[in-house]
C-alpha cells in the first residue's frame, strides 16, 4: 500500500482564495451597489481592490464620447487581467479595435475638437495591448510590440526637444542633445526597428493629453510636454527590461538598464537593480562593483548597502552573514517587509524552518491590510509544504491569510 | 504485527521505508539558490483613471529600501528573494543543497534522536552528517529538527542521498526511519574536439577547435575559458582580436609597451570574438581555436609528441554560484618512431579541375640509418586528385638525418576542397613502409 504524501499546493492556496472571492468581513470594502455609476465609481471600486465589481460596472457603463469610453475600456482589462481571465480581456481588446486607426483621431471630429490634433487612445492603453501577447503565451511578440512603442517614444523626445529650441526655450539640465546619438547606439537593439521608423510620418505621434495644443505656443508647454514623454520612454524601457530577465535575456536587459542609468546618474535604485540583474545573470564580480558605487551615492545608504551587502553574502555561500545583514535592517526598519522577507529565507538557509515561517506569520499577522505581499504568501506556502505533512494544519493557517484581502498573485511558472 | 509500507523509489523523489506507525516525519527536499522576484506591475498615467491607485514613480523617489516591489514602478525585477523554483537537475561542480526537516508531528516527547546522512554515487560514498555518538536529548511535539547538508557534485552519475533517523519513544521502544532522496548529475556542457595539423617545412602548427554548447536550461555566465598547454608547446589564443591589426602570426607580439597588464586584459576582453558581456545561452554553443607551436627546445621530437594540454572552463550561475570543468589532456593523433617525414614544399597558387599541376616533396629521413626509398600509389586510395605518370618509382638513397626532393605530377578531377593522399614510402634496406593518409588540403578551382 503506497503512503500518499499529503500536502496543500500553492495552486491549491490560490484556488481556496479565488473560490472565496468575496471580501472578507473584517474590511469594509465598497461593493457595486455603493457607489456611483461613473468612473468615480470604478476608481472606487479599484481602490478597494475589489476588481470583480469594478469589471462588472465598467461593462455597464457607455459613453459616447470615445475618449472617456476609452478611458472605461482600460480599467475593464485592467480588472480582468487583475482577475486573470486572459479570454475576456482578449475579446475587449478586439472590439476595441486598431489603436491607430482613424476612429481614436481628433482630426476625425472637427466639430468637437477644433485644431486638434493626434491619437486619444490613452497610452496606457496602449502598452496594455502592446504587452498582451505576452499573456498568450507570446513573450516576443509582446517584447517587439514593446520596442515599436519606445521607438515613438524616442522620435517624439526629438520632435519636442527642436520645437523646445525653436522656440527659445533651454532644454532641461543634461538634456541638451538630441537623442540622435542614441538612435545610432552601436548596442540598441531597436536599431531595426527605429530604421523602419524613420519612414513613418512625422505626424504619427501621441499627442494625447486632452489639452495637448497642435502646436506649443510657448517653450514651457513643450518643456512640459517632453517630461512626459521621457518618463512614457522610462516606463516602456522598464517593462521591456522586465521581458528580457524573464526570458533570461540579459545582456539586453543590462544594457538598457545601464543606459537609462545613464541619462539619470546618481540614483542608487536604479543602480542597485543593475547589481542584481548582475547577480541573477551570474557575474557576481560586476555585481559587486556596482554595490560598490550604490555605497558612494547614498545618504539613507546605509539600508541599501546593507540589503546589496546580503545579496553579495548569499553569492559567497554565506547564508548566516546574509541573515545578519537583512535583520540589521529589519531591526532599523520593522516594517520593511522585503527585508523581513530575505530575513526569513535566510533562517531558512540556516536550517531554521519554524523561525522562518514564525517571522512571516508575525509580519502577516502585525498589519494583514498592507503587508500581505505577494513572495511573502509564496514563500509562506512554500515553507509550509516543507514543514507540514497535516494539510488541515496548513488549511488553518492559510485562512489567515485569505480572511484579509489580496491582489492577484503572479507566482513564478512551475515545471 | 507491523505493517509495512513502502513507496516507489523513483528518480528526485523522496521515498521512505518506514515501520508503523511513526512519531516522526523526516522530510528531505533539494534547495537551490533562492531566486529575485519578478513581477509585472500594472502602471498608469495622469490622467488616467487608475494613475493613483497604479502610479508610476521614478526609481528615484523611493525613501526606503523595497518599495519598488510594490508595483509602484513598472520596473517588476525586486529584490524580495524567492524560494527556489522545484527542479530534478543537477549539475556538475554545482553546490547540492538538501533540506531534511525532521518533524515530530505526535503528542508526546521522542528522545535520543541521532541522524546519519550519506551521500552515496558509483564510485563514492560521502558522510555528511552523523549525531549517533551526541544524539539530541528530547524533540519536542510540534517542533522540527533540521539540517542544510552541501556537497560539490563531483561527478556525472546517479547520486542517492539517505537519510537514517534513531528515537526512542516514552515507553523505551527504540524505532528507526529511512528516507532516501534520488538525483542525477549531469554535465551542464558538451565539448566536442577536433585536431588539425598544418605541416610546413620550417614549422609544425597544430590548430584545436573545440565547440562548447550549453546543456542546461539556463544561461551560463562564461568566466573563464583557458587552454593550459602542455610543457612541450606554445599555445595562442585565437580567440582575441588585437586592436594593432597585427597578424595573428605574429608569435612574439608584445603590444603597447606603456599599456600596463590590467589594461591589456581588459583590452583582450573587450576585444575577444564574443564581444560584449559573456552568455551562453541554452542549447547554445560557441566555437573556439587555440594554436600550438612546438617549443624551440622540444622542436626535434615534437611530432612524436601527442599531449597538447586540457582545457579549463569556468562559469557562473544564479547569484554568481560557480561551476568549474577541467577536461582531460587532448592527445593528436602522431606516429611513434616516426622515420619517414613527407612534406610538401612547393606548391602552386591556383589549381584548377581537369589541368595537371606539380607539388614538390620534401622526404625527410628522421632515422639514424641511410634509407633506400621507392614511392608507390593506391589509384583506389586517390580520390579527387590522381597521380599523372608513373605510379611507383625509386627515390634513391637518403642519408639519415637528411631529406630529398621530389616533384610530383597530378590531375585534379573534381572541384572543391580535395585531399592528397593514398600513396606510401617503403625503405628497401630496412623493409619499412609509411602510408601517408593526408599529405595536403587544396582547393580545385574551376576555370573561368
Amino acid at each position: 500500500m503506497q503512503q500518499e504524501q499529503r500536502k496543500i499546493t500553492t495552486e491549491s492556496a490560490l484556488s481556496i482564495f479565488f473560490e472565496s472571492q468575496k471580501p472578507p468581513e473584517k474590511l469594509s470594502v465598497k461593493k457595486r451597489e455603493d457607489v456611483p455609476n461613473s468612473i468615480d465609481g470604478i476608481e472606487i471600486l479599484a481602490r478597494d481592490k475589489n476588481w470583480k465589481d469594478m469589471v462588472h460596472l465598467t461593462l455597464l457603463l457607455s459613453y459616447d464620447d470615445l475618449r472617456q469610453d476609452l478611458q472605461v475600456k482600460l480599467c475593464q482589462l485592467i480588472g480582468l487581467r487583475q482577475l486573470r481571465l486572459i479570454e475576456q480581456a482578449a475579446e475587449t481588446l478586439k472590439k476595441i479595435g486598431d489603436l491607430n486607426s482613424a476612429t481614436f483621431r481628433y482630426e476625425n471630429y472637427p466639430q468637437k475638437y477644433p485644431n486638434k490634433k493626434g491619437s486619444f487612445v490613452p497610452f496606457s492603453l496602449r502598452i496594455f495591448a502592446a504587452e498582451f501577447p505576452h499573456f498568450q503565451n507570446n513573450t516576443q511578440s509582446a517584447i517587439h510590440n514593446l520596442y515599436q512603442i519606445h521607438s515613438l517614444c524616442i522620435r517624439e523626445i526629438v520632435t519636442t526637444k527642436t520645437q523646445i529650441v525653436k522656440l527659445g526655450g533651454i532644454l532641461p539640465e543634461g538634456r541638451n542633445e538630441p537623442e540622435t546619438k542614441y538612435l545610432n547606439t552601436e548596442f540598441s537593439p531597436q536599431k531595426d526597428v527605429i530604421q523602419k521608423f524613420s519612414e513613418i510620418d512625422i505626424e504619427e505621434t501621441f499627442h494625447d493629453i486632452p489639452d495637448t495644443l497642435e502646436s506649443f505656443e510657448n517653450s514651457k508647454q513643450a518643456i512640459d510636454y517632453l517630461s512626459v514623454l521621457e518618463k512614457r520612454e522610462q516606463r516602456v524601457l522598464f517593462i521591456i527590461i522586465n521581458y528580457h530577465i524573464i526570458q533570461q535575456n540579459y545582456e539586453l536587459a543590462i544594457r538598457h538598464l545601464h543606459d537609462i542609468y545613464l541619462k539619470w546618474p546618481k540614483d542608487p535604485m536604479l543602480l542597485s537593480t543593475l547589481g542584481r540583474v548582475f547577480l541573477k545573470s551570474g557575474d557576481s564580480n560586476s555585481a559587486r562593483l556596482i554595490f560598490k558605487e550604490v555605497e558612494k551615492l547614498t545618504s539613507y545608504g546605509s539600508l541599501y548597502s546593507k540589503m546589496n551587502s546580503g545579496f553579495l553574502e548569499i553569492s559567497n555561500g554565506k547564508f548566516s552573514k546574509a541573515k545578519d545583514f537583512f535583520q540589521e535592517i529589519c531591526e532599523r526598519d520593522p516594517d520593511n517587509a522585503v527585508a523581513i522577507n530575505n530575513l526569513a529565507l535566510m533562517f531558512l538557509y540556516t536550517a531554521k524552518l519554524e523561525k522562518a515561517i514564525t517571522i512571516l506569520e508575525d509580519f502577516i499577522r502585525k498589519n494583514p491590510n498592507q503587508n500581505v505581499h505577494e513572495p511573502i504568501i509564496y514563500n509562506l506556502c512554500r515553507l509550509y509544504d516543507l514543514a507540514y505533512e497535516n494539510p488541515e494544519e496548513k488549511r488553518e493557517i492559510l485562512k489567515l491569510v485569505v480572511d484579509h484581502y489580496i491582489n492577484y498573485f503572479n507566482f513564478p511558472k512551475k515545471k | 504485527m507491523t505493517n509495512k509500507l513502502q513507496s516507489n523509489i523513483s528518480k528526485g523523489k523522496q521515498s521512505t521505508v518506514v515501520e508503523d506507525p511513526h512519531l516522526i516525519t523526516v522530510r528531505m527536499i533539494k534547495l537551490s539558490t533562492p531566486d529575485f522576484f519578478l513581477n509585472f506591475p500594472m502602471t498608469c498615467e495622469e490622467p488616467e483613471p487608475l494613475h493613483k491607485i497604479f502610479p508610476h514613480s521614478r526609481p528615484s523617489t523611493y525613501q526606503k529600501v523595497g518599495e519598488m516591489a510594490e508595483g509602484q514602478c513598472a520596473l517588476g525585477f525586486s529584490d524580495f528573494l524567492i524560494f527556489p523554483e522545484e527542479t530534478e537537475d543537477v549539475y556538475l561542480s554545482e553546490e547540492f543543497r538538501c533540506y531534511i526537516s525532521i518533524f515530530n508531528h505526535s503528542t508526546q516527547y521522542v528522545s535520543k534522536l541521532s541522524v546519519k546522512v550519506e551521500m552515496r554515487s558509483l564510485t563514492q560514498i560521502y558522510n555528511l552528517v552523523d549525531s549517533t555518538n551526541k544524539p539530541l536529548d528530547k524533540l519536542a511535539p510540534g517542533k522540527h529538527h533540521d539540517y542544510l547538508i552541501q556537497q560539490e557534485a563531483k561527478k556525472p552519475e546517479d547520486h542517492s542521498i539517505t537519510c537514517t533517523v534513531w528515537y526512542q519513544k516514552l515507553d523505551g521502544e527504540t524505532k528507526t526511519i529511512k528516507t532516501s532522496l534520488n538525483f542525477r548529475v549531469s554535465s551542464p556542457l558538451s565539448l566536442e574536439t577536433k585536431i588539425h595539423t598544418i605541416k610546413t617545412l620550417s614549422l609544425e602548427k597544430v590548430f584545436l577547435e573545440s565547440r562548447i554548447e550549453n546543456k542546461t536550461n539556463h544561461p551560463l555566465f562564461l568566466e573563464n575559458i583557458k587552454f593550459e598547454p602542455s610543457a612541450y608547446f606554445e599555445m595562442e589564443d585565437l580567440n582575441q582580436i588585437k586592436n594593432d591589426g597585427n597578424d595573428n602570426d605574429d608569435d612574439n607580439d608584445n603590444g603597447n609597451d606603456n599599456d600596463n597588464d590590467d589594461d591589456k586584459q581588459k583590452q583582450k576582453k573587450q576585444d575577444g570574438t564574443f564581444s560584449g558581456l559573456s552568455y551562453l545561452q541554452k542549447n547554445n554553443h560557441r566555437q573556439y581555436l587555440f594554436k600550438f607551436k612546438p617549443k624551440e627546445k622540444f622542436a626535434a621530437k615534437s611530432r612524436q609528441i601527442s599531449n597538447l594540454g586540457y582545457l579549463s572552463i569556468s562559469w557562473r550561475t544564479l547569484f554568481g554560484n560557480l561551476g568549474h570543468l577541467q577536461t582531460r589532456e587532448f592527445l593528436r593523433d602522431v606516429e611513434a618512431n616516426q622515420v619517414i617525414e613527407v612534406i610538401v614544399s612547393k606548391i602552386p597558387e591556383k589549381i584548377y579541375v581537369e589541368k595537371p599541376f606539380e607539388i614538390e616533396c620534401e622526404i625527410q629521413n628522421l632515422s639514424n640509418q641511410e634509407m633506400d626509398l621507392k614511392m608507390i600509389f593506391f589509384k583506389e586510395k586517390m580520390k579527387g586528385i590522381m597521380i599523372s605518370g608513373l605510379s611507383s618509382f625509386d627515390i634513391g638513397r637518403v642519408q639519415p638525418q637528411s631529406s630529398v626532393k621530389v616533384p610530383l605530377q597530378l590531375f585534379p578531377l573534381a572541384p572543391g576542397l580535395q585531399n592528397i593522399t593514398g600513396f606510401g614510402i617503403s625503405d628497401i634496406i630496412s623493409g619499412r613502409s609509411s602510408g601517408i593518409k593526408d599529405l595536403i588540403s587544396v582547393f580545385v578551382e574551376r576555370e573561368n
